[in-house]
């Protein structure tokens, strides 16, 4: 593996790349499993369009976070023109420094008893 | 499931970059197969919804997509690339502010639907070749044109004379309308038909499916001796079940045989321009030795091919010619020279009028929805003053900024352009449902790929059109201006939107105008007398046919039979016979009489004539002016019973009764036709149509002429249609094997004389509201944007000591402006545009005062609708916010 840039550099994620990430630690998914994997956790409040997604599995995929999986289901099962995507380990660390990220920011908020105060 | 579907996508996921498409092609396929799947579980609504986020999205990532690929190859569509970015950048520009495209897509719909469909009545009927060979060298001749624009009909010596005379015509042919009994094949049934001179199928060029047409000769064999008949592929389908044997076989019309010879293809259209029904019969034209002698008897068409090389100017100068020496030879009867016209125009004469007119007031709506638009977007370009003036700065070119602002629009014209598609669906069938049009091919019309195509072409001239001006002002305006500068060009823009106003109100006026005349007319027409009764009467034919019927005393004892037994029917009042029935359709029966004047010099006059049974005029309740009625002895077969026209034209004030008169002109000295007695006056009915005076007309009675085709008129106490049972029983206890043809009641003919000015009203109403609605709309908009943008100015008057009425003065200043140039303006082009709907017009005048008071009135009112929001917003402006605010 080539030496990866530092974290910091993919900091902060971009909603849709985190999104994307976030489905995936789960386990393998192809496309449109993501897009509805999202649209259920986030109760519909984000709608992730064909175009919109695969530009970002174009991105992560060049930034490593993550790659193409090998494995199919049983072909009875799938399509076999579906392409699956896993999470790289590099691309499980971005998402911790994320999340990581994240809880500081809440934490920075809450210390201000701001949020609650709302 | 979907595959059409997905090869779309497929094709649009073109519009990425080739690397992306290759990587990722298959499986956004597959993504959006699976998605199509879902929203179609969902119905219709989520699957528009689908199409809609798909393409923006499509559009949107894919040129950004573009942007970012680090290998581009720039020179290879540069100009697509930076298409597709501005494309996507109007398409988000739409996304993120949709109330301009969801306001002005519908607006535009509206027009581009009403076009759309009338192009597809056009194209139906209008721009479809008639199915003759060469249809362009088929002409009618007629002996004149009758006030409505008809043909006037010609008599057959008129028609020899032409044809010997005439060096224009390949061939020329007369015919006339017929119908017959046909016994064989089934029940007896009537059939509409034409009878035609020999050279009748040549002129038209053919569509024999089977056999032969009408030849030369075939008159002269005995109607009873086999005389040849072609007859429809309809007529040999239902009757003799597409029997292939059929030809040289028999077939009984009118109780005699007839051989058929031949078949006639279903796409043949029969050149009859008034005859409602369908001909499905051609059998030869019997000249008789009067037919040949009598200029002034008017029953024929005539329809000729013109010869090779011979223009129609040419023809028509040449018929001219000869019609003025017969006019000079025979001033009593040819009183007007010979018209000739392409037989696509007498077919469609009434269609293309209505298309025309129809056609003119769709653009009107368009043109009224284009000018809302661009108003819209005028306002829009000024608030959008910041983003463009930015976009300039970073380097954005004048043709770019343009291209941008045109791609705006024209996204909003194809939007409209896709609802106006399903409109124009809908309006087709509604116009097919309600619309008395009766043309051939009318029922061909249909949104199909030539409509699409024009509703496409449209949309997208209407919306890059509505584009230009705005983009233009823009990109002029950017010259002189820098950043923040907020001077003259705003002022320009309102005075041009204000100048818009005016236009509108100025087209939408002729609308209104046209709505209020046909309204008149209608209203005129409803209240037109006809000089009979048409309630509780009950009418249908009768041809009696059969040996049985072969001498004229049959007739008469039939009819004579038929009336006890319809008088004596449950329900019926009064019953009788006529040869026609006012505003029936048929006026196959006029001619010229000779009378005694009241100085004892003799003169002659045309006039109606029909036979009829003293009971005729008691079904219609026509009443009894004078004297009597005839009775069905056979002493008054010389009588004759004049209406109250035929006896003013005749005697003037001088009294009728006792007077004489026969059939046959004045110039004919070897006529040998008896006189008659007139023994009664009627009152006259209108008999063509009911938008045309009275015609002299004289009626025999029955036995005087006994046709074997009478119609038969019944008044009940009741509701016409509750005696149709006990009629059909009367018919047929007086002979079993006749049929009872087209029974209706006679109001059913008033109606059909109402359907076209009903239609024309309703139709135009529709147009005269959506255009006040579309001018109102524009002067909604300009007032509500001057008072947004005159707050502050509005706040200081009032904090100066304005009251609020001195406000509202202010704002109504401000639009009697605008609704006084566009009112006229508007009446001097109503003035103009009402011209060509004069003939369409009846009892009112194309300048109508009261027509054209009555739309300014609308229009005024529907401006004063308009500016009360506005208004009132202004007059409730706060002037301590107001001032705060900048």
């Amino acid at each position: 593996m080539p030496p990866r840039p530092d974290l910091d550099a993919f900091l902060p994620l971009k909603p849709v790349s985190f999104q994307v990430l976030l489905s995936l630690v789960d386990g393998e998914r192809h496309g449109y499993a993501i897009t509805q994997d999202i649209a259920s956790r986030t109760s519909a409040r984000m709608h992730i369009e064909p175009g919109n997604l695969y530009r970002a599995l174009r991105t992560m995929l060049d930034e490593g976070l993550i790659e193409e999986s090998g494995r199919r289901p049983a072909p009875d099962l799938d399509d076999e023109r579906r392409r699956y995507y896993r999470i790289t380990s590099f691309g499980r660390r971005v998402a911790t420094a994320e999340i990581a990220r994240l809880e500081t920011m809440i934490a920075e908020a809450k210390s201000k008893k701001w949020a609650r105060a709302r | 499931m979907g595959p059409r579907a997905v090869r779309l996508y497929r094709q649009a996921l073109r519009l990425f970059p080739q690397p992306f498409r290759r990587r990722f092609g298959d499986d956004m396929a597959e993504t959006f197969a699976d998605r199509l799947r879902a929203a179609r579980r969902q119905g219709r609504l989520a699957v528009a919804a689908l199409w809609w986020r798909t393409t923006v999205d499509v559009l949107e990532h894919a040129s950004a997509e573009r942007r970012q690929a680090p290998l581009g190859r720039p020179s290879r569509g540069g100009f697509m690339r930076t298409l597709l970015d501005d494309l996507a950048t109007a398409i988000r520009s739409h996304v993120r502010r949709p109330g301009l495209i969801l306001l002005a897509a519908p607006m535009l719909a509206i027009g581009l639907g009403f076009n759309t469909a009338l192009f597809a009545v056009v194209h139906a009927v209008v721009l479809r070749p008639l199915p003759y060979v060469d249809p362009d060298r088929v002409v009618m001749v007629w002996t004149g044109r009758n006030p409505d624009g008809s043909g006037e009909v010609n008599s057959y010596a008129d028609y020899a004379d032409w044809k010997a005379r005439s060096h224009s015509f390949e061939s020329l042919a007369t015919y006339n309308i017929s119908f017959g009994t046909l016994a064989d094949g089934g029940d007896p049934e009537e059939v509409g038909g034409s009878v035609v001179s020999p050279e009748f199928f040549h002129v038209l060029g053919g569509r024999i499916l089977l056999g032969r047409g009408i030849a030369p000769g075939d008159e002269l064999i005995g109607i009873d001796s086999g005389r040849p008949i072609v007859i429809a592929e309809s007529l040999w389908a239902r009757r003799f079940n597409r029997d292939p044997h059929i030809l040289e076989r028999t077939m009984t019309l009118a109780g005699h045989q007839r051989r058929i010879v031949g078949i006639v293809s279903p796409e043949f259209v029969h050149p009859e321009p008034f005859w409602g029904e369908r001909t499905e019969y051609w059998s030869p034209l019997t000249v008789t030795a009067d037919m040949r002698t009598n200029h002034g008897n008017h029953f024929l068409r005539v329809i000729g091919r013109l010869a090779p090389g011979v223009t129609l100017a040419q023809a028509r100068a040449d018929m001219d010619g000869i019609g003025r020496d017969m006019m000079n030879a025979r001033p009593a009867t040819n009183k007007s020279s010979v018209v000739l016209a392409p037989v696509a125009n007498e077919l469609q004469r009434g269609t293309r009028t209505m298309a025309w007119v129809f056609l003119a007031a769709a653009a009107l709506v368009l043109v009224l929805g284009i000018a809302n638009i661009v108003n819209l977007l005028l306002a829009r370009a000024n608030q959008r003053r910041g983003e463009l003036t930015v976009r300039v700065a970073l380097g954005a070119s004048n043709a770019r900024l343009v291209r941008q602002l045109v791609l705006e629009s024209t996204i909003v014209g194809l939007a409209g352009g896709v609802l106006g598609l399903g409109l124009a669906e809908v309006g087709i069938r509604v116009l097919l449902a309600y619309a008395p049009i009766d043309a051939p091919g009318i029922d061909t019309t249909a949104v199909d790929l030539a409509a699409a195509g024009f509703a496409v072409a449209l949309s997208t001239v209407t919306g890059a059109t509505c584009g230009l001006l705005p983009a233009w002002r823009v990109a002029r305006a950017r010259l002189g201006s820098t950043v923040g500068q907020r001077g003259s060009s705003g002022l320009e823009t309102s005075r041009a939107r204000r100048w818009l106003v005016s236009a509108e109100m100025a087209l939408a006026l002729p609308l209104v105008v046209g709505a209020g005349l046909l309204a008149r007319t209608l209203v005129g027409m409803e209240h037109v007398n006809p000089g009979f009764d048409a309630s509780h009467a009950l009418q249908f034919r009768v041809t009696t046919s059969g040996p049985r019927y072969d001498t004229e005393a049959a007739n008469i004892a039939f009819f004579a039979d038929l009336e006890e037994r319809l008088r004596a029917a449950p329900g019926v009042t009064a019953a009788g016979v006529v040869t026609s029935l006012p505003l029936g359709g048929l006026n196959n029966t006029s001619g010229r009489i000779v009378y005694e004047g009241a100085d004892g010099i003799s003169a002659q006059l045309d006039v109606g004539f029909r036979a009829a049974t003293a009971g005729y005029f008691a079904a219609l309740r026509i009443p009894l002016r004078r004297g009597r009625l005839f009775d069905a002895s056979a002493a008054d077969k010389s009588a004759i019973v004049i209406n109250d026209r035929a006896a003013a034209e005749m005697w003037g004030e001088g009294d009728p009764i006792g007077r004489r008169l026969r059939f046959g002109s004045l110039t004919d000295p070897t006529n040998s036709q008896d006189w008659l007695t007139v023994v009664g006056v009627v009152g006259s009915l209108r008999h063509e149509a009911l938008t045309r005076q009275p015609n002299p007309e004289v009626f025999r009675p029955y036995q005087a002429m006994p046709w074997s085709t009478m119609t038969v008129v019944t008044r009940t106490s009741g509701e016409p249609g509750a005696i149709g049972s006990s009629v059909r029983a009367a018919v047929r206890a007086a002979d079993p094997h006749l049929a009872v043809v087209n029974m209706a009641p006679v109001t059913d003919f008033l109606d059909g004389q109402l359907a076209a000015p009903r239609f024309g009203v309703v139709a135009s109403t529709i147009f005269g509201v959506l255009g006040l609605a579309l001018a109102a709309f524009g002067l909604f908009a300009v007032l509500s944007l001057s008072v947004a943008q005159r707050t502050r100015e509005i706040g200081i008057r009032l904090a100066l000591g304005a009251t609020r009425q001195a406000v509202g003065r202010l704002l109504a200043r401000e639009s009697i402006a605008m609704v006084a140039v566009g009112c006229v303006v508007g009446c001097l082009a109503s003035a103009f545009l009402t011209q060509v709907i004069a003939s369409e017009l009846f009892g009112v005048t194309p300048h109508d005062g009261l027509a054209f008071a009555g739309s300014v009135g609308a229009l005024l009112a529907s401006a004063i609708a308009a500016g009360w929001w506005p208004a009132r917003r202004a007059m409730r402006v706060n002037p301590v916010t107001a001032l705060r605010a900048d």
